[in-house]
């Protein structure tokens, strides 16, 4: 594929023009990745290439063109496109190239994990991606936290790839190939064990990348990375990664009976995240949190095996939250905080950005004409009534959120008017028309993956808990009446505090490193109590170490006649 | 057509120029002519694997089998080249530690250099005894005579006394193969197989265990490592890790999988579950770690440990993976322990908790840093992952429990990511400040390492190409 290898040439750069050598490279990738979404609309092409093979089993790297892979690396690219006009923005003060190199490889590595056929191809891409948005968070790496926290994001993601490299591993004994769609056709004549280790290990996978309930913590942390970052990490690449590896390997999680367990787990993350956004202070990390929640009902989506919403709403997703994360990195430039208090009080409604900001906050809590509403309503379609009664509790709580966020930060009218840039109008303002008219791809979608939407009573139940929230949180903190409602709603919120599980996390790392700092004292000792034993021999020998003068070439004279008697006897003797 | 021999005559001739040079007391420098030494073999083996090679034949003494006889076997190539060139960038780290005794010290080099080719060239048994002997016994002169402290030549006779006992035990294999086959030759041995009864097989197979346990090493024999590794002067550890661990899994897939295949795979279960025990105690114990040094030695039993599940599987992918994986962690490990001497000479400490912060002060020493953790962590398109992949593919199949080791990998991460973490993100130190970065010939030194590591990773197939006839 042509995408992959412009980027390939493209990582090499590093001096001058890095921004411009990598814009065009994100820029050319959309265009050929259009132009073959065009091209091969309704085909499937596979390239396959073999890398290596060994005794009888060959190791092919292949990739697939098709409706889903070549849309997927459109809205890739497309946002790489936009996050790498806003990082000339955002950061003109930094190490230009190095970013953009890593910047670089993440898009490439992503775009390559969207069309790679070959599970070991997945595989491969899906470390690229990890490993670069390592990089990528602990990109000021003078500073304690984004190490701590790209260390976090690494470490728990870690725990994906290998059991994504275990459930490779797994299913290509079985299967004796890579490829997918090969993987896919012949599920029938595998064993069941097989399939359950697999797709649950697929899970585990899927889960960690994407921040879901035991291991969201790394999202948040993450917050630490400069924001174009976080606005590719959230919207169309890493996090979208995990949800991406389970659509394209639907049949096997839904075989291995993965889909029950998928649901509740996204429930409970949509629950944890949508509560403890409604605590946070910094606005960067309340977006993390509804990235979760958003991630969380795609996996809801998936757990009720109708890929067609979660990609829709994954498409629509990755446009309003890039979006609201341009604009935070833009208040992030101008005021240099993300607290929303601290915002508020820098007085910043009437601004340019207030309209979007007002249109990405209500795209996280699905009002009706913009695109995330007609997304929820797909997502909602094969929803069972209690998974439709928790999708209402959870939207209520969303808007709440989301409202709180809007309704603080531009809570005073503006004085003087933001600065306005192209770099930050052009891709905001993009984003911006295709969350409000989005709702239109709806009717094209159905050709790219099967996708039915429905709009039933409880599209409009979770609808009106959604006004409910926008109106709760409008007379609580917009008008900053009721203020014990706040101070309960946060005495609530902290009750969920993501810190209790991370004190377990922490009491788990530190059992393990305690093991280890034991074991290495057991170690030491073994190794010690071997030296004692040497020690006598050393003792032993303490007559013969007379001989030991330091003139090292007497030993080796001494060895040279030793090795020339040994042969000298065995030729003779024997 | 290039003869074998020229390989073993090139650093002999270096070594006696060395010790002309000596004589005369003038001239050349050692570590020049080792190195010139060094990069002529290199040339002969890039010129060999090009045109190809021929055995070469030389009958000492007919009666007991007894002669020299270079052959290219099953598994040599990968090893070769790993033995061939991997001593060209260690040399650099030798002439910046060694200032005493400079010849005798290049001549121990050459011996090593010139008997590490020789272990892995020589297919009649008395000859690969010899050179493993001459390998280890400079090894040793090298440790405990250049080592700093007292404790380094304690650690010498450490080493020496174990890995005598490791040499005792494969002299007993031959010596047993010979009574039973009447040949020191590997191939006729190999034909005559059918001719050793079972029990003999049997014993020879523990035997050859004892020897690869001690060598490579694995878990309940590993004592002599750390001391070892810790005490040595850093080019010695470089060769003990890169070149030396590799003759325990050599001789493992020789002989192990070669010529006792039958018992290997009856003993499979056991031991792979030996293995990962080894790995998870390993990787444990380096978790606690607090000095770079220890943690790469320690790292270093773990991917051993790796290599030994592989090769008892005794499934031929299985055990390719596992020459993959010693050829690329004969280059890694070499990477990281260049580094944490860089940092030793520059900062004067290797403990992570006293160091913190460096990539401000030494941004191409963490480029470095960074692609050997991430090498090592098995990341694509570095060289562990397609040697770790056939290993727990090859495994899979006949032993589940293997993959258990996976969860090694992960505990390998958090001490490797928290050493990353440690030394060089983060505030600097202001004791620190006054750091320099790498020179530019060691970022060649480090350039040419990373090179084979990036080889070896995106091209496996040149190394699994010519495994043949596995």
């Amino acid at each position: 594929m042509l995408v992959s290898s412009i980027l390939i040439a493209l990582l090499g750069e590093k001096k001058r023009l890095s921004w411009a050598v990598s814009l065009i490279g994100a820029a050319a990738s959309f265009m050929v990745s259009s132009i073959l979404f065009s091209t091969y609309f309704n085909k499937d092409i596979i390239e396959k290439y073999t890398w290596f093979s060994v005794s009888g089993l060959s190791f092919s790297l292949s990739f697939l063109g098709n409706n889903l892979t070549l849309f997927m690396a459109m809205l890739v690219s497309f946002i790489s496109v936009l996050v790498l006009l806003f990082s000339r923005f955002y950061m003109r003060k930094e190490k230009q190239s190095r970013f953009y190199a890593e910047m670089s490889f993440f898009i490439f590595s992503m775009l390559g994990l969207v069309i790679a056929n070959s599970l070991l191809l997945l595989f491969i891409f899906w470390e690229f991606v990890g490993i670069a948005s390592y990089l990528l968070i602990g990109f000021w790496y003078d500073r304690e936290e984004p190490a701590v926290s790209s260390k976090k994001a690494l470490i728990i993601t870690r725990i994906g790839d290998l059991s994504f490299l275990t459930a490779v591993i797994v299913l290509f004994s079985s299967f004796k190939t890579f490829s997918i769609s090969d993987i896919i056709g012949s599920l029938a004549t595998a064993p069941h064990s097989v399939l359950v280790l697999s797709g649950a290990l697929l899970t585990i996978a899927a889960f960690s990348k994407a921040a879901q309930f035991p291991f969201y913590t790394w999202l948040i942390d993450a917050m630490e990375g400069p924001t174009p970052v976080s606005a590719l990490l959230h919207s169309a690449t890493m996090v979208a990664a995990g949800v991406y590896l389970l659509i394209r390997l639907l049949p096997i999680v839904s075989i291995a009976g993965m889909s029950e367990f998928i649901v509740l787990l996204a429930f409970i993350t949509a629950f944890i995240s949508a509560v403890l956004a409604l605590k946070e202070r910094h606005l960067k990390k309340i977006l993390a949190y509804s990235t979760i929640e958003s991630l969380a009902f795609m996996f809801m989506a998936i757990g009720t095996l109708n890929a067609g919403g979660a990609l829709f709403y994954l498409f629509t997703h990755a446009i309003f939250k890039s979006m609201l994360f341009f604009i935070t990195g833009i208040f992030a430039i101008f005021f240099g905080t993300y607290d929303i208090y601290l915002l508020k009080d820098k007085r910043i409604r009437m601004s340019w950005v207030t309209v979007p900001a007002i249109i990405g906050f209500a795209s996280i809590a699905a009002i009706p004409p913009f695109m995330s509403f007609f997304a929820h309503s797909a997502l909602t379609y094969n929803f069972n009534i209690y998974e439709n009664i928790a999708f209402v509790i959870v939207s209520f709580i969303t808007a709440l959120f989301s409202f709180r966020a809007l309704f603080v930060v531009f809570g005073k009218r503006a004085r003087k008017p933001l600065k306005k840039e192209f770099n930050t109008v052009f891709p905001v303002v993009t984003l911006v028309v295709l969350s409000t008219i989005g709702g239109v791809f709806l009717y094209f979608f159905g050709s790219i993956i099967t996708m039915v939407q429905s709009f039933d009573y409880f599209s409009f139940i979770s609808l009106a808990a959604v006004f409910l929230g926008v109106v709760i949180s409008y007379f609580v903190f917009y008008k900053g009446k009721a203020e014990s409602y706040t101070t309960k709603a946060r005495d609530f919120a902290e009750k969920f505090e993501n810190y209790r599980y991370e004190k377990l996390i922490i009491t788990a790392g530190k059992a393990v490193s305690a093991l280890g700092y034991g074991l290495a004292e057991f170690d030491s000792t073994l190794v010690k109590s071997v030296s004692t034993a040497a020690e006598s021999t050393f003792f032993l020998s303490s007559k013969l170490r007379e001989i030991e003068n330091g003139d090292a070439f007497r030993y080796l004279t001494a060895i040279i006649i030793g090795v020339v008697a040994v042969v000298i006897l065995a030729v003779v003797f024997v | 057509m290039i003869n074998l021999i020229l390989l073993l005559i090139v650093p002999l001739i270096g070594i006696s120029y060395i010790l002309f040079e000596q004589l005369s007391g003038r001239g050349l420098s050692p570590d020049k002519i080792s190195f010139i030494t060094m990069g002529i073999t290199a040339a002969v083996l890039l010129s060999g694997l090009m045109y190809g090679f021929i055995p070469f034949n030389l009958n000492i003494n007919s009666a007991v089998d007894f002669s020299l006889s270079l052959n290219i076997n099953f598994i040599t190539i990968p090893f070769l080249l790993l033995v061939v060139v991997l001593p060209i960038p260690i040399l650099y780290f030798a002439s910046n530690e060694i200032k005493e005794n400079k010849p005798m010290f290049y001549l121990f080099y050459l011996l090593v250099y010139s008997s590490a080719v020789g272990v892995f060239i020589s297919s009649n048994l008395i000859f690969f005894f010899l050179f493993w002997e001459v390998a280890v016994l400079s090894l040793f002169f090298m440790m405990s005579l250049w080592g700093k402290t007292i404790k380094s030549r304690k650690a010498g006779m450490k080493f020496l006394v174990f890995t005598q006992f490791g040499s005792l035990t494969l002299l007993a294999v031959f010596i047993l193969l010979f009574v039973y086959t009447g040949s020191f030759n590997f191939y006729t041995i190999a034909s005559k197989m059918s001719s050793v009864p079972l029990y003999i097989e049997y014993v020879s197979f523990f035997l050859l265990l004892i020897t690869v346990m001690i060598k490579m090493p694995v878990f309940p024999l590993h004592e002599w490592l750390p001391d070892a590794y810790y005490y040595s002067p850093t080019p010695v550890t470089m060769f003990l890790s890169g070149i030396l661990s590799k003759f325990g899994g050599f001789a493992f897939i020789l002989f192990g999988f070669g010529l006792f295949r039958n018992i290997l795979i009856n003993l499979r279960i056991p031991l792979v579950l030996l293995g990962v025990l080894a790995a998870i105690y390993i990787a444990l114990v380096a978790s606690g770690q607090r000095d770079l040094k220890m943690l790469f030695s320690y790292s270093s039993m773990f991917y051993m440990a790796l290599v030994f599940i592989g090769v008892s599987s005794g499934m031929t992918v299985a055990v390719s993976g596992a020459v993959l994986l010693m050829i690329s962690h004969g280059f890694v490990i070499t990477l990281l322990f260049g580094i944490s001497y860089i940092l030793l000479q520059r900062t004067g400490t290797n403990e992570t908790g006293k160091l913190g912060g460096l990539t401000s002060r030494m941004p191409l020493l963490s480029i470095f840093f960074m692609l050997a953790v991430f090498a090592s962590l098995g990341i694509p398109g570095l060289s562990n992952f397609p040697g770790e992949l056939l290993i727990f593919i090859g495994t899979y199949s006949v032993a589940g429990i293997s993959l258990i080791a996976i969860f090694g990998i992960m505990i390998s991460t958090n001490y490797y990511l928290r050493a990353l973490k440690e030394a060089m993100f983060g505030h600097l130190q202001n004791k620190l400040s006054g750091i320099k970065d790498l020179n530019r010939t060691e970022v060649l030194v480090f350039l040419f390492i990373s090179f084979f590591i990036l080889l070896i990773g995106v091209f496996p197939s040149l190394l699994t190409g010519v495994l043949g006839g596995l």
